[in-house]
């Protein structure tokens, strides 16, 4: 049985999940989604009676070897829009090639959708994130969430702003935006506004905490001291690992599961009273920078959900 | 108000909101994608105990979600203002989509069919997806292949509308068997799509699904959609 890696060999997930899965053992196949124009796939259901279930059949060939779709344990996923390969985004919308790269893309998230393998995550799953205030209503069934409003109405804007005092802002899609404090400065952009929505949130002050949960019921949690309101692109920050309260873990493998996620990067704000805000489920998590940073081994347990079982290395 | 959410052109969706009308439900508002982006504001605020939403068009009118009774959704894709520089236009485009995501996702009211965070139009899947499910419950499913089959979608269809299966004029039902109707609507709910078209093959060894629609031609099915659309709206908003 084999664990089949989809996705860029450099970025540092994918790396790292490879890795993990070889230093235990493990049967691993990467394939490179930068040989895209190099690859062909096909992938079929077969029919099923009343009453039967349809097997997944198919095979994945790339420069690199092939690999038997219906006798895979795990999959990891983290591809990219094929747009964004320099191999695919020079080429015109109609070349033929552009086309091929497309239909193995394709069939690629059909087969993650279909297989009857542990797939980290699911492509229904991983688009989760793509309306944050829908996410944000299933996510206040497990936690506090902090009061939001989704708008293009500056007025409205000014009057959650005077009723929370402190407000951040940041954007309602999957798009990646930096969370910024609304200030005055930034009343000159209502104009702008009017056309394009985003999302405000009151400031939640407290220890960010980012927790890394499995379905497995594995969680790892870091708490995160930056000089910024978002840490990823703060000048100075320090991670450190923090032990999560057992009502607080469950919570977070139940949230987990019922998004259809294997595994999720939950985003917290830790209050000085000790309650524990959620301000949004990350479905394709990049674990890497805090298993650097704190040790904590991330990528062992990925491969251990991956195939279901300790890999007898003692990871 | 009962809403009709389309693109311009939509001759199912005006066949709907005549439908509607005819059924009884007043008012019927037809919602063009266009209305709510061009001079629109969408205010929806979320808090931990409740959601409160409304979008005022340009021309001045609210859509107030505590005063929705109902929504049949066609949306498939907000257009982009052309009121942006041509490189912002994408990204705010993608801001109104999860904004309107977010107000339709959660209305406690029908939606037929109700966005899913990536997808405006609803939960679409593909043709394995609908055949794997049906095979949960217990449906047969006709296979799928990576490689096109033009033919695949030219079998018989049925229409699902809340709890009802309605096959056209002069069709049967392509699937025999007691409880088969059942599980079509069973595979409808599993979809989160209770407004679908449901496709399939037939073969020598009989039928079986091969895939579903979640934006359906509603008219082909007559008076009988006409009836289980007004059904659906009406009952569950009663």
């Amino acid at each position: 049985m084999t664990v089949l890696v989809l996705g860029i060999p450099s970025e540092p997930p994918v790396r790292a999940v490879v890795d993990a899965l070889r230093r235990c053992g493990g049967d691993v196949f990467l394939w490179n989604q930068r040989q895209v124009l190099e690859t062909s796939v096909q992938a079929g259901l077969t029919p099923a009676e009343p009453g039967g279930q349809p097997s997944l059949v198919g095979q994945l060939v790339s420069p690199d070897g092939v690999v038997d779709l219906a006798s895979l344990e795990g999959i990891y996923m983290r591809l990219t829009d094929n747009g964004e390969l320099p191999e695919v985004s020079g080429l015109a919308f109609d070349d033929p090639r552009r086309e091929h790269a497309d239909h193995v893309l394709d069939t690629m998230f059909s087969v993650c959708q279909l297989s009857p393998a542990t797939v980290v995550n699911r492509p229904g799953a991983r688009d989760e994130n793509g309306s944050k205030p829908r996410q944000l209503q299933l996510i206040a069934r497990h936690f506090a969430t902090p009061p939001t409003l989704a708008t293009n109405d500056p007025h409205a804007v000014v009057d959650f702003w005077r009723e929370h005092g402190r407000v951040v802002y940041k954007s309602n899609s999957g798009e990646r935006s930096i969370v910024t404090e609304l200030t005055e400065a930034d009343a000159s952009r209502f104009g702008v506004l009017a056309r394009c929505p985003a999302q405000f949130q009151a400031l939640v002050e407290g220890v960010d905490i980012r927790v890394h949960a499995m379905s497995s019921g594995v969680t790892f949690a870091t708490a995160i001291a930056a000089d910024t309101i978002d840490y990823r692109y703060g000048e100075q920050s320090s991670m450190e690992p923090v032990e999560l309260p057992g009502d607080v873990a469950t919570a977070c493998i139940r949230l987990t599961v019922e998004l259809g996620l294997e595994l999720s990067g939950l985003d917290f704000k830790l209050t000085p009273d000790g309650v524990w805000v959620c301000l949004e489920v990350n479905p394709s998590p990049a674990f890497t920078a805090f298993e650097h940073a704190t040790g904590q081994p991330i990528a062992a347990a990925v491969a251990r959900l991956l195939v279901g079982r300790n890999l007898g290395c003692g990871c | 108000v009962w809403l009709v959410l389309c693109h311009a052109g939509d001759v199912t969706a005006a066949w709907c909101a005549v439908a509607l009308r005819r059924g009884g439900l007043d008012p019927v508002r037809v919602v063009l994608a266009e209305e709510l982006v061009v001079g629109a504001s969408l205010m929806h605020a979320i808090s931990a105990t409740n959601s409160k939403a409304s979008i005022v068009l340009a021309s001045g009118e609210v859509l107030d979600s505590a005063r929705i009774r109902g929504v049949v959704n066609r949306l498939q894709q907000l257009p982009e203002n052309a009121g942006l520089p041509v490189a912002d236009r994408p990204y705010a485009r993608a801001e109104h989509t999860a904004a309107t995501v977010g107000w339709l996702a959660t209305l406690p009211v029908p939606v037929l069919n109700r966005p899913v965070a990536h997808s405006l139009e609803g939960r679409w899947a593909r043709p394995g997806e609908w055949q794997l499910a049906a095979s949960w419950l217990g449906l047969p499913t006709s296979g799928w292949t990576s490689r096109p089959d033009p033919d695949a979608l030219e079998g018989p269809r049925v229409l699902v509308v809340g709890d009802r299966v309605l096959w056209r004029d002069g069709d049967v039902s392509p699937i025999a068997g007691g409880g088969s109707e059942g599980a079509l609507v069973q595979l409808a709910t599993t979809m989160q799509a209770p407004l679908c078209e449901l496709y399939f093959t037939v073969t020598r060894a009989g039928a079986g699904v091969y895939a579903g629609s979640i934006l359906p031609n509603v008219s082909r099915y007559g008076a009988a959609a006409a009836d289980a659309l007004v059904d659906v709206l009406r009952g569950a908003a009663a």
